[in-house]
Parts: structure tokens; sequence; C-alpha cells
């Protein structure tokens, strides 16, 4: 624009006269102010907005403590060590390793001792219990993806690539109950790798061989005890996770 | 007894002020740790304004604000914020929508920038889409942050990172404002700000602010309330605070006048 065509400032304009202006200057300037700081969010938080259709639950979703870049890069290096192992031994390292990783990052999709903002979110109108059950469906899912590739990788092992999905759902959903009764991430991840521990070590002093626990057999046999404890897991997640929930505060308990 | 005189009036005009625009009422609200009793029949009703939260520590005063911001919910008693009951499931995301609440132990992500993390925070309070960034940048201008608004999490002092609590807590316009321990690591200049802020908000608002400082309840709040062992021991006006300080003996301890009207509050409920 030249000289002549801008429009003159006029400097004897007062500041009562812009207040009778039918336009909120200070909010447009918010406005403006609030697009220049804003930043562009990353291609994960995008691609979660368009299926979440929902800004806010694709936030509190890349800000699940299990979720960030340094938690996920850990499991896959736990399993790629798992299938390398595997190949070398014909051990089944990975069916034994996915149980304990998923329930682990399960339970820390849970906020409590892991999420910082976790106190002021727990007064946040959108619901936790929606906030959690995309968080730990995400999570769960990430650790199948990891632990089938690298099942996958292990061909010998090929026919027990499914088979410790049971277990690995059981454990899961045991670690997060435990931490939503806890109110413990940590407990509740504790909780996951001590009750699979326990079963891995039972079976193999039942059977005195490495890895029955993930055998077919096995697992058809501890199929009841699995699905008893999915069952009442999902059940205390929905009894005490719900926001108008009758549970009490446990945490000056412990 | 003086105090005494001065607990009963206070409390009688207070309540019947705060039930007529009633923001918060509080009827008989008791909490227990296992067999610690932090919160003990607490009665309360305030409408609009600023009421500090004094007491020392372990009286309840976190509880009580957790309470409020239904973080906690109490072991018995009823609360009605708002004109709603957080039981009630509807009510509670209401009642959210227009909480803004600070919380003594602030955590934060490392990572975030400082427009991102309030930004979060208000995508959660279920603002309008459209409305969020002017928000967010009207909360960091409030709380004297614009030339850190792009600036990482992890690279504010304890103060700025006060101040971004604070301005988390506020950008969503929040017709109940609970804030503990606010000033937390604030310079004097920024607690003068901090103050002016409160009362622009308090005259649409209530506000409930927690502090150790007396000096921040005599300069900001509308009323006092203080706490002991769970209970409410006074509740009255900063002058009249001021009022039981005045003139007392070598055995009340405090700087000034008011600080020693908070010490002669205690040293009377302790009595009791």
């Amino acid at each position: 624009m030249s000289t002549q065509d801008r429009i003159p400032f006029d400097p004897d304009v007062t500041e009562a006269e812009m207040h009778q202006l039918d336009v909120d200057l200070n909010g447009v300037w918010s406005g403006v102010i609030g697009e220049i700081w804003s930043t562009s969010a990353s291609r994960v938080e995008r691609l979660a907005t368009s299926i979440l259709r929902s800004p806010a639950l694709a936030r509190a979703l890349v800000t699940t403590p299990s979720l960030i870049l340094s938690w996920i890069l850990a499991s896959a290096a736990v399993f790629a060590i798992g299938a390398f192992v595997a190949n070398a031994t014909e051990m089944p390292i990975v069916p034994l390793l996915a149980p304990a990783v998923a329930g682990v990052a399960v339970a820390f999709a849970y906020g409590a001792g892991a999420d910082p903002t976790y106190e002021i979110s727990r007064t946040m109108p959108t619901s936790a219990r929606m906030i959690l059950l995309l968080r730990v469906s995400v999570v769960f899912l990430t650790n199948a993806i990891l632990g089938i590739t690298a099942s996958l990788a292990v061909p010998s092992l090929a026919e027990v690539t499914w088979l410790w999905l049971l277990p690995m759902v059981a454990i899961s959903l045991l670690g997060l109950a435990t931490a939503v009764v806890s109110h413990s991430a940590t407990i509740g991840g504790g909780a996951a790798l001590a009750v699979w521990s326990a079963i891995v070590l039972a079976n193999e002093i039942r059977a005195d061989e490495f890895g029955r626990a993930v055998s077919g057999a096995t697992l058809e046999l501890l199929a009841p005890m699995y699905l008893l404890m999915m069952i009442v897991s999902l059940c205390l997640i929905a009894w005490m996770s719900g926001d108008g929930s009758k549970r009490r505060e446990l945490a000056g308990w412990l | 007894m003086v105090v005494g005189t001065v607990l009963e009036r206070n409390v009688d005009s207070g309540a019947h002020e705060g039930m007529a625009h009633a923001g918060v009422v509080l009827r008989d609200v008791g909490h227990a740790f296992g067999r610690n009793r932090v919160l003990d029949g607490v009665d309360l009703a305030v409408g609009a304004g600023v009421f500090g939260l004094l007491g020392p520590n372990g009286a309840g005063k976190t509880t009580l604000l957790r309470a409020l911001a239904t973080v906690l919910k109490p072991s018995h008693g009823s609360i009605h914020l708002l004109g709603r009951d957080p039981l009630k499931n509807e009510d509670l995301r209401q009642i959210r929508r227009r909480l803004g609440y600070l919380p003594q132990q602030f955590g934060y992500y490392p990572n975030f920038t400082v427009f991102e993390f309030i930004e979060y925070f208000a995508l959660l309070k279920e603002m309008p889409p459209g409305r969020v960034k002017a928000a967010v940048a009207l909360a960091i201008e409030r709380v004297g942050l614009e030339d850190r608004a792009k600036s990482r999490m992890k690279s504010l002092s304890g103060g700025m990172l006060r101040r971004v609590g604070i301005a988390q807590a506020i950008v969503n316009e929040p017709e109940l404002l609970l804030l503990d321990e606010p000033t937390v690591g604030l310079d004097p200049e920024q607690r003068v700000l901090f103050r002016a802020l409160l009362r622009e908000v308090a005259g649409r608002s209530t506000v409930f602010v927690s502090t150790h400082l007396v000096e921040d309840v005599a300069a900001a709040c509308n009323e006092v309330t203080i706490m002991e062992e769970g209970r409410i021991v006074f509740r009255g006006l900063p002058v009249d605070l001021t009022a039981l300080g005045e003139g007392t003996g070598d055995g009340v301890s405090g700087d000034s006048a008011i600080e020693r009207g908070y010490g002669s509050v205690l040293a009377s409920a302790r009595k009791r």
C-alpha cells in the first residue's frame, strides 16, 4: 500500500469514543495474540483430534505417561531384545514379557502418581472415565502391536503369537484395577508384575519347563482364571473410576 | 470474652449475607483420613467475594479446598456449589465448567510451552474451541507472563510456574476460584499484582485463597476464616482480626496487629 492509500490515524479520537465502537477490541487483540503464541499440534495429536473429534481428549491422550516417546521406545527395546534372545535360544521370551510390559504400561495410563497434573485434571468436566478408557485402550493396543511384531520376528514361536494376548489383557486389567483402587500407578504396575511373575514361576515349578505359562495347554487350563480376573477388574474399575462414585479417598491410608 | 463475641457476631452476619447469593454452601462437612479427622463439622455459606483461609499446618485448609474443588468427597455433610449438588453427575460437570483450582502441589508437563499448558486445561474445561486461544492469551497477560508465553515450562522459575498455575485456574473466567497457597514464590511486586487480580475477579466470583501470609489476607480479602484442627474458629472481616490484635500483651506473638489477632484467635481456640 502506498502512503496515499493508508487510512489516516486520527489522534483526536478519545478513549470514550473508542469504547462506543461496536467491537470488542481487547477480545480481538487477545485472539490475535493467541494465534501468535499458539504452537501447531503434533501430527499424532492432529490425527487423534480428527479421529476423536475432541481436541481435549486428543491432548489428554498425548499426555498419557506411558505413551510418551521414551516409554514407547523403552517398551520396543524390551520386545526387541526379547525377540533377539528368543531367536537365539528358541525360548518363548516375548510371550513371557508381553503381559508384564503391558500390565505396567496400562497401570501407568492411570494418572495418580504418574501424571504430574493429576490433581488439577480431577477437577475437569471432561469425563475422567472417558479419558481413562481412551488412554488404556491406546496403551494396550500399542503394546499389543509391539508384542505381535516381536513375535512375528521369531518364526519358531509363530504358534504362540496370539495365545499370550489373553493373559496380557487379564494382567493389564488387573494392574489398572489395582492402580485405581490404590490410587497409585506404581502400586498397580507392581501388582501386575507380581501376579504375572507368580503365574510364570508357578507353572515353571509345576512342569519344570521354561515358558510353560504361555504354552497352549496351560493357557487353556488357566483361561477361566484369566476371565474371572478380567471381570472382577472391570467391575472394580467401573465402580471406582467414576466421578460420581461413592468411593472414599484412600490416599490418606497409604 | 472479646474473641468469643467477635466470633459470634461475625459468623452470624457472614452466614446471613452468604445465603443471599450462596456460591458455596457447606453444612456440617466432615472428613477423616483413617482415624485422623481433618474436617470437623464445617458450616459455611458465602457468595461473591474473596475469602481468605488461614490456619496452622494441618488445620484442614487444603482438605477443605479439595472438597470444594470436587477432588475429594467428604465423609459426611453436604456441599452445594454454585447452586448445584456435586453428587449428581450432570451438576458436577456444570460445576467443573465454572471452577478454577490451583492446588498446593502444582505439577506440570516440562516440555509444554506456557501457552500449550494453559490451553490444555482450557480444552479440558470444555471451553468453546473458538474462544480458547483468546482466553489463554488473556490469562497469560493477566498474570504478567506475556514474554514467556512460548517458553517451555521447564525453563520457568518457581514464581513463574505458580503464575502459570494461576493462569490455568482463571482461563475459563470461573465463578468459583480456589487457590491454595497461590503466592508461594512470588516476589512482593508480583504479590501486589496478584492482589489486584483477585479484586478484579472477586466482583463476579467466589474466591477462596488459602495462605500462610496474613498480610495477603489483609490486603485482598473481604473476609477471613481461620481454621484449627478441622474446625472454623474465626470468621469475620480483616479489620476485626486486626482489632483483636491491637492491645494484646506479650503472650501473643506477631509483628503486626493482624498477626497478633490471628495468634490470639488460635490461642483462644486451643484453650477450649
